[in-house]
Formats: structure tokens, C-alpha cells, sequence
């Protein structure tokens, strides 16, 4: 994978509601918080030549394939679902999967084929490594276990 | 109004599959991580996934975001249809630009050209090419100066038009 340079972007939302994004790009080996520092500056003066209001802003960084690998027979709208138990009880959180494997699925009982067996070696290794650091579900909770997953096709 | 940290950076993986079409698949990370740190972390994951799905993957990001968490009203009248173009010179020698939507019609002058002039116009190219200014043009290029600015319209979307015509 190839990093490319770090981009900003900020949103802004007019009078009658419509909103626009300006993009931007920043030098390579910019940090986190250096971006966003720099774009807060750089806000500051766009906010003050626009009659639209900023209501977001921010750093991406990215790194794109260096060849594109020759992709399997599955299509990318065979999704698999998997449900992870987080930090907190009731709060769950749903993984989606492009282009699911078919040979990941349970081969036996009445689900076969459309429930995923949570005992394959590679399912297990990626649950695994999602319940370790660092990852956790969009409002900071940590992913504790996996407690589902199934194959669905998305439309 | 204060802009506050999303609660997560936001961890984006782009697949595609044999006939070109394209899925993406989101996962989130402590706003904290460093970027180097996360991105690390994407590439693992995207080798995990990888056995798991017939997709190649195309592409990783992760994006931090901060918001306005009382966004104050916009200014009456204002459209993001009419745009200030503001086109930079790199030093590759190239060019690259932004449009501000709703521009204020305060810093244009007569003829729709952008009053290089006025202050909050100078403070902008300040912002953008001064000195510890650390914005580039796409392919890294540092931005050296403003080459041209200008009001343009664009066409209005379905979605920009008045909700009670």
C-alpha cells in the first residue's frame, strides 16, 4: 500500500440548507493533530469570507493499493454480517464484510450456507484481532466478542 | 459554537470485486491514535478481511473529523451555489484550487474578480501560504502563492432548490 498526501476537507450549510464541501490537500507526514490545527486556521479565514456556516471539519489519511489484485468470483453485494458485543451491554456492533467467501459459512443445520461458522480458522483470527486494541464502535466502545454473523445480500 | 472531536477517527476500507463494483466497509478507532499508528493497524486488518472476502481491496483511510456542536444560523440569503474560486500556485509550478460556497459578496469586486485588497482576503492567503503553512496541491506540492480568484456559479441540484416553491 502506497500513502498519499494527507487531505482536509470542511462542510458548510447555507440559509436554505443545502451544504458544500471544500477539499484540500496537505504536505505528506502531516500528523493528526497538526491538520487539523492547521485546518481550525484555515477555518477561521473561510468562515469569515463565506455567508455559509462550517459545521465540519477534517483530516484523512489514506493509502491506496500499489496493483490491484485480481479479485474472486464472489460480488461485492454478498455481504458478511458479523455482530460484536461491546464494553457495554446492550450496545452492540455490526461489521460488514464485501464479498464474503462462501466456504466461511456453516455447512450443516438448517442455516447452512447463510449462517458464518464463527470457528473457521480466518473468522477467528479477525475476531480476535478486532477485540483487541485499538478498535471499538463509533462512540469509543471497545469490541468485546463476536456473538453472530451471517451472510446476506445487499441490494 | 465549539467544534469537538468526533467520539472515533473513522477507518474506511474500499474493496472491489471481479465485475469492478465497488463496497466499502467502515470501522472506528480512539480519536487519539496517531495517524502512522492507525493506519498501521488498517493495513493488518485489510489483511484479515482479505481472507475472508473474494473482494480486492483497493484502497485504506482513516479520517478525523470535529464538529460544530451549535452551529450557529447562516446568513440570510446565502447559497453554496455561488462559489469563490481561489486557484494557488504550487512549487512543482502547478496549480490547485478551492472553491468557498457562499461567498460574501463584500470581497468581490464589480467585475466578480475576488478583492486581493481586502483583509480577510489577505488573511486567507496568510492562512494558506505562510510561513508553518503546511497545505499542497494533490500530489504534495506546497502552495506558494495565490494565482487567481474569482466568483463562479454553479448549476443548482435538485436538492438546493427551495423546499416551498
Amino acid at each position: 500500500m502506497l500513502s498519499t498526501a494527507p487531505t482536509w476537507s470542511m462542510t458548510l450549510r447555507d440559509a436554505s440548507g443545502s451544504s458544500a464541501i471544500i477539499r484540500g490537500t496537505l504536505l505528506p507526514g502531516t500528523t493528526a493533530s497538526a491538520g487539523l490545527a492547521a485546518v481550525a486556521t484555515l477555518a477561521g479565514a473561510i468562515q469569515d469570507l463565506s455567508d455559509a456556516i462550517i459545521e465540519r471539519r477534517s483530516v484523512s489519511f489514506s493509502q491506496v493499493a500499489e496493483t490491484i489484485d485480481a479479485a474472486g468470483p464472489t460480488p461485492a453485494n454478498v455481504t458478511g454480517v458479523i455482530l460484536f458485543q461491546t464494553s457495554e451491554e446492550f450496545a452492540r456492533f455490526i461489521m460488514r464484510i464485501p464479498g464474503f467467501k462462501p466456504d466461511k459459512t456453516e455447512t450443516t443445520g438448517c442455516f447452512a450456507g447463510e449462517r458464518i461458522n464463527l470457528l473457521d480458522d480466518d473468522v477467528v483470527n479477525l475476531i480476535d484481532f478486532l477485540v483487541a486494541e485499538p478498535w471499538v464502535e463509533p462512540w469509543g466502545l471497545s469490541l468485546t466478542a463476536a456473538e453472530a454473523g451471517y451472510v446476506r445480500e445487499e441490494s | 459554537m465549539a467544534f469537538v472531536n468526533a467520539p472515533t477517527a473513522v477507518g474506511t476500507i474500499v474493496f472491489r470485486d471481479a465485475s469492478g463494483s465497488v463496497a466499502k466497509l467502515q470501522i472506528h478507532i480512539p480519536f487519539g491514535t496517531l495517524a502512522v499508528a492507525a493506519l498501521a493497524a488498517m493495513d493488518a486488518l485489510r489483511t484479515a478481511l482479505l481472507a475472508l472476502s473474494d473482494c480486492t481491496v483497493i484502497s485504506t483511510s482513516v479520517t478525523y473529523s470535529e464538529v460544530d456542536n451549535a452551529p450557529p444560523a447562516a446568513n440570510a440569503g446565502s447559497r453554496v451555489e455561488e462559489k469563490g474560486t481561489f486557484v494557488w500556485r504550487l512549487a512543482n509550478g502547478l496549480t490547485t484550487s478551492f472553491q468557498i460556497p457562499a461567498i460574501k459578496d463584500s470581497v468581490l469586486t464589480t467585475s466578480g474578480a475576488v478583492d486581493r485588497t481586502n483583509a480577510l482576503i489577505i488573511a486567507l492567503d496568510t492562512a494558506v501560504t505562510g510561513a508553518g503553512a503546511i497545505f499542497a496541491g494533490r500530489d504534495g506540492s506546497d502552495i506558494t502563492a495565490l494565482f487567481a480568484a474569482y466568483q463562479k456559479f454553479r448549476a443548482s441540484t435538485p436538492n438546493m432548490l427551495p423546499k416551498d416553491r
